[in-house]
């Protein structure tokens, strides 16, 4: 026995009543029982017995809590054992004494008398006295003596403590009278229905003001009672077949026919504890018939999911052969439960989605493959929402929580996002959480793609998919209709502007954008998903614009995210089989760029399309387009003095400087066609930019400045002087006589 | 007397969530907390998610900016570990891209033993003018355009740093498991700042 620490709900003086009362009981023990261990020392074993009925009277009290009274009954059974063990050792050297089993009974009054009469009862079976069996039905029978509730429970647990090891375990009798396992199961059914009759009974003494302090006591005595189902589980004879035919249905009728709450939950409950689980099996109709017979007080909804975890588990153990096919346990609990739910029209939401979740639970452990049935329940749980009239669901509910944590078992169980898109009632579910816990969930579902590997490989599952998490993909409200009327259109990126909400450009607070990037970024990721598979390159680019189709209604604070992944992710696939449908390719990305271009990202935009040409450079293409970006021969001049231009028209002299250098660069590596890949190396061009720059440099106000950005200059000159190292001619010279110049400058 | 383990994580060009996912998870298996001293990132991170995976790993984490960065992080950036002057740049500034001759006029003007950059996303390391040149690759094998047709190979480096050499030590993602090289580098003695 094991007592949880009361909180001090009694008040002072009755605290102090009780420690006072349990010292003086206390102390009248010890002095009895020093007595009586001193005449079993002399062999004096009446007087041993009276000092021990003396010992025993101090539990006839009425005054003792059930905590005090537990420490005085541990106190006074730890010296009866002195007593048993003083008279197996005199039976079992032959000294029996006389009829003691009938002197016992001549004990005062009737709680010693009992005592000692189990006491000696039990050391007669242990040394084969009399018929076995007779001992123990006398005794059961016997201890109806009492009737107060308290004692008589202590009592009776003396008895089942006792007779632990010697109740017969064995399908026949082995001697005559010796008994069976039917006798012990007898034995103990029957200290279990007067126990808790007893029990029961004490929910009604007393006043009702004080019937929590009732409760509580009662709580605290439970194990008394489900000591009874743990002796019959220890009995190792009783199969499946008695189980099903004796123990169950006599237990179960006592519980239902007490029509107590407390009783019932906790013996429900403890019956799932303490047998195993084939047994539930093999027994789950009568027992869950027995649960929707149950006094409404008691939450059924905690020992069906009891149960239902406890099997799942049973069936998802390593070793174990799980359940058998003939017992449809999904169905069985699925009907259960629509059976409890319409017989308790006052059940709470979360007491419902908890049901469910349970029962989801069982679904993904036990059939993984069905996903029916998980489809099932989430239907059954969304049209039971709608029932109970749930309309919003505030963030911090616990309605929230039970749902969110049904929603994140599939999740964790299957490790597979596509399953989920293919569940009809999934998305309505989770639609119907507040804001932040469906970002939640919705994040965390794309963290198990990433973290799965999970690819995506269709047009159709990628539209799913971001519908399935629209709460990330756009601010609600954002017309994805309207977007996709047009999707190559660049005005499909719904940011301009005068979109208004949907763009929100405005500032937002540190922490809100923090959370945006987080969970963009996220998104951005998953884009890197969204996969088709090798050789499908056609379905690549369809799915890469129903992708970009959808991200755009994010907004222009989203999709500088979102987009770029979309962009690049193209942009591996145009390998050289392609040719043709390359140019498809950079159509779109050039179209997604310029929209980003326009949602004010023109920075990001500009690197996007210095990339985008940097691939198409590498793809030999057979028609140039005036569109593309392409180093073709006539582009080549204009390009590279525009470049020369701007660069000599930026903002900052000094950057100007440094940018006519770098572009010195331009006419010495760069690689037009008609060179057939080999460097220009023009170096009367590179002195030109190289002078140039120098030239820019002098005007240059602050001299500090000035000596730096010559310093870079002279680094210019030294690399073209050692590249040109063995290019011969006037150029050459000239060079290496504008580093003389320009060092003297310095 | 005590040996003081340096161990610097040289990392880069992760390009997340832009070209890639996540870094190989092999490779995060390897990098955990508290067995590496400093961190030093060429940068093209893009999101704050690798930034704080490489918090995570140590304090002293240097970032410098790739042209996709968003964040204000310098162009180059000097760090001394042990006795060891280390460079470190993106890259994309330097033109032509990865031309050891640039790399190494930056090299004399940073004044470093050794130079980091990325960018090309291609693994380097080299000596060359009497200073060593490092380039770790990127981190999750992005897409790079200056490389298209080939597979990407997701790599990194960590540099042992000792007394008087560093021992750097390549790891590669090569077919689904994670392949190691060494090389080796004696710091130069003398101040010779070229």
């Amino acid at each position: 026995l094991f007592w949880q620490t009361r909180s001090q709900d009694m008040s002072g003086p009755v605290t102090e009543d009780q420690e006072k009362l349990l010292d003086e009981a206390l102390s009248v023990v010890k002095l009895q029982a020093f007595q009586m261990k001193r005449c079993l020392d002399k062999a004096k074993l009446m007087d041993a017995l009276k000092h021990a009925s003396n010992m025993l009277g101090e539990l006839r009290t009425s005054l003792l809590s059930p905590k005090s009274y537990y420490e005085l009954y541990m106190l006074i059974t730890d010296e009866m054992r002195h007593l048993e063990l003083y008279l197996l050792d005199e039976f079992q050297k032959g000294r029996r004494v006389q009829d003691l089993y009938e002197l016992v009974q001549y004990a005062g009054n009737i709680i010693p008398r009992l005592y000692l009469l189990i006491t000696v009862g039990v050391v007669y079976i242990k040394c084969s006295e009399i018929s076995r069996k007779d001992i123990l039905k006398d005794l059961v029978e016997m201890c109806r003596g009492v009737q107060h509730p308290l004692r008589g429970l202590f009592l009776r647990n003396y008895l089942l403590q006792c007779t632990k090891n010697v109740l017969p375990d064995c399908v026949e009798e082995e001697q005559e009278d010796s008994g069976s396992v039917s006798d012990s199961i007898d034995f103990v059914l029957l200290n279990f229905s007067e126990m808790n009759k007893l029990w029961v009974r004490m929910q009604h003494q007393g006043h009702t003001r004080e019937r929590d302090r009732r409760e509580q006591e009662r709580r605290e005595l439970k194990l008394l009672v489900g000591t009874n189902l743990v002796r019959l589980s220890q009995l190792d004879t009783i199969d499946v077949q008695r189980y099903r035919s004796v123990v169950l249905p006599a237990v179960l009728e006592q519980v239902v026919n007490c029509r107590d709450a407390l009783s019932q939950d906790y013996v429900m409950e403890c019956i799932i504890q303490v047998f195993p689980d084939e047994y539930h099996l093999a027994t789950l109709q009568d027992f869950l018939q027995a649960c929707a017979e149950l006094n409404p007080a008691v939450p059924v909804k905690n020992i069906l999911i009891s149960l239902i975890n406890r099997l799942s588990a049973f069936a998802t153990r390593d070793g174990s052969n799980g359940i058998p096919s003939d017992i449809p346990l999904f169905d069985f609990f699925s009907e259960q439960i629509a059976k409890i739910i319409e017989n308790k029209p006052d059940l709470s939401p979360e007491d419902l989605v908890s049901l469910q979740a349970a029962l989801t639970g069982l679904a993904l452990g036990v059939y993984k493959d069905r996903e029916d049935y998980v489809d099932k329940v989430l239907e059954t749980t969304n049209s039971g929402l709608d029932k109970l009239g749930v309309e919003h669901i505030n963030d911090h509910s616990n309605l929230s929580r039970e749902l969110m944590k049904l929603l994140k078992l599939p999740i964790d169980l299957w490790n597979d996002a596509l399953v989920l898109l293919r569940l009809r009632h999934y998305s309505p579910l989770l639609q119907r959480l507040d804001s932040p816990t469906k970002k939640s969930v919705s994040a965390y579902l794309l963290q198990n793609m990433l973290n799965n590997g999970t690819l995506v490989p269709s047009s159709e599952q990628v539209e799913q998919l971001l519908d399935l998490v629209r709460c990330l993909v756009a601010d609600p409200g954002a017309d994805a209709a309207a977007a996709a009327a047009d999707a190559t259109a660049t005005n499909s990126l719904g940011g301009d502007p005068g979109d208004g909400s949907a763009n929100g450009a405005g500032p937002g607070s540190e922490a809100d954008n923090e959370d945006l990037a987080e969970e963009q970024s996220l998104l951005g990721r998953v884009v890197h998903l969204f996969s088709t598979g090798p050789d499908l390159l056609d379905e690549q680019f369809g799915v890469l614009k129903t992708a970009r189709r959808i991200l755009a209604t994010g907004g222009g604070r989203r999709v500088k995210y979102t987009l770029p992944p979309v962009v690049f992710h193209s942009r591996q696939d145009s390998d050289d089989k392609w040719r043709k449908k390359c140019r498809k390719i950079f159509e779109f990305c050039h179209s997604t760029v310029c929209g980003l271009a326009k949602c004010e990202l023109p920075n990001l935009a500009l690197r996007l399309f210095v990339d985008g040409a940097l691939v198409v450079d590498k793809i030999p293409f057979d028609q140039h387009d005036t569109r593309m970006t392409c180093f073709a021969a006539e582009n080549h001049e204009p390009l590279r003095s525009q470049t020369v231009h701007a660069a000599s028209k930026l903002l900052r002299k000094p950057d100007q400087s440094r940018a006519v250098a770098a572009c010195a660069h331009l006419f010495w590596s760069g690689r037009p066609r008609e060179l057939q890949g080999a460097e220009m190396r023009d170096l009367k061009k590179v002195g030109e930019c190289l002078k140039r720059a120098g030239r820019l440099a002098s005007q240059c106000m602050d001299a500090g400045l000035q000596a730096q950005l010559y310093t870079e200059l002279v680094n210019y000159y030294l690399y073209f002087v050692l590249q040109s190292a063995g290019q011969s001619g006037s150029s050459g010279a000239a060079c290496v006589r504008s580093v003389w110049s320009v060092s003297g400058v310095v | 007397c005590e040996i003081l383990v340096m161990l610097v994580l040289v990392i880069g060009d992760f390009h997340v969530p832009y070209r890639a996912s996540s870094i190989p998870a092999k490779f995060r298996r390897l990098l955990v907390p508290g067995k590496i001293q400093h961190v030093l990132c060429t940068g093209n991170l893009i999101g704050r998610d690798s930034l704080d995976y490489l918090k995570s790993l140590t304090s002293d984490v240097h970032v410098v900016r790739g042209e996709f960065d968003d964040a204000s992080w310098p162009e180059t950036k000097v760090v001394t570990v042990g006795q060891l002057r280390i460079g470190l740049t993106h890259g994309h500034q330097l033109l032509p891209w990865g031309d050891p001759a640039s790399l190494s006029e930056l090299r004399r003007r940073l004044g470093v033993d050794l130079l980091i950059s990325g960018h090309t996303r291609r693994f380097e390391a080299f000596e060359r003018d009497g200073g060593f040149f490092l380039n770790p690759g990127s981190a999750t094998g992005a897409f790079s355009p200056a490389e298209a047709g080939e597979t990407p190979v997701p790599s990194f480096a960590l540099l042992d740093v000792q007394a008087s050499s560093v021992v750097c030590y390549i790891y590669r993602f090569l077919d689904g498991d994670v392949a190691v090289e060494r090389v080796e580098f004696k710091i130069p003695r003398a101040n010779s700042r070229g």
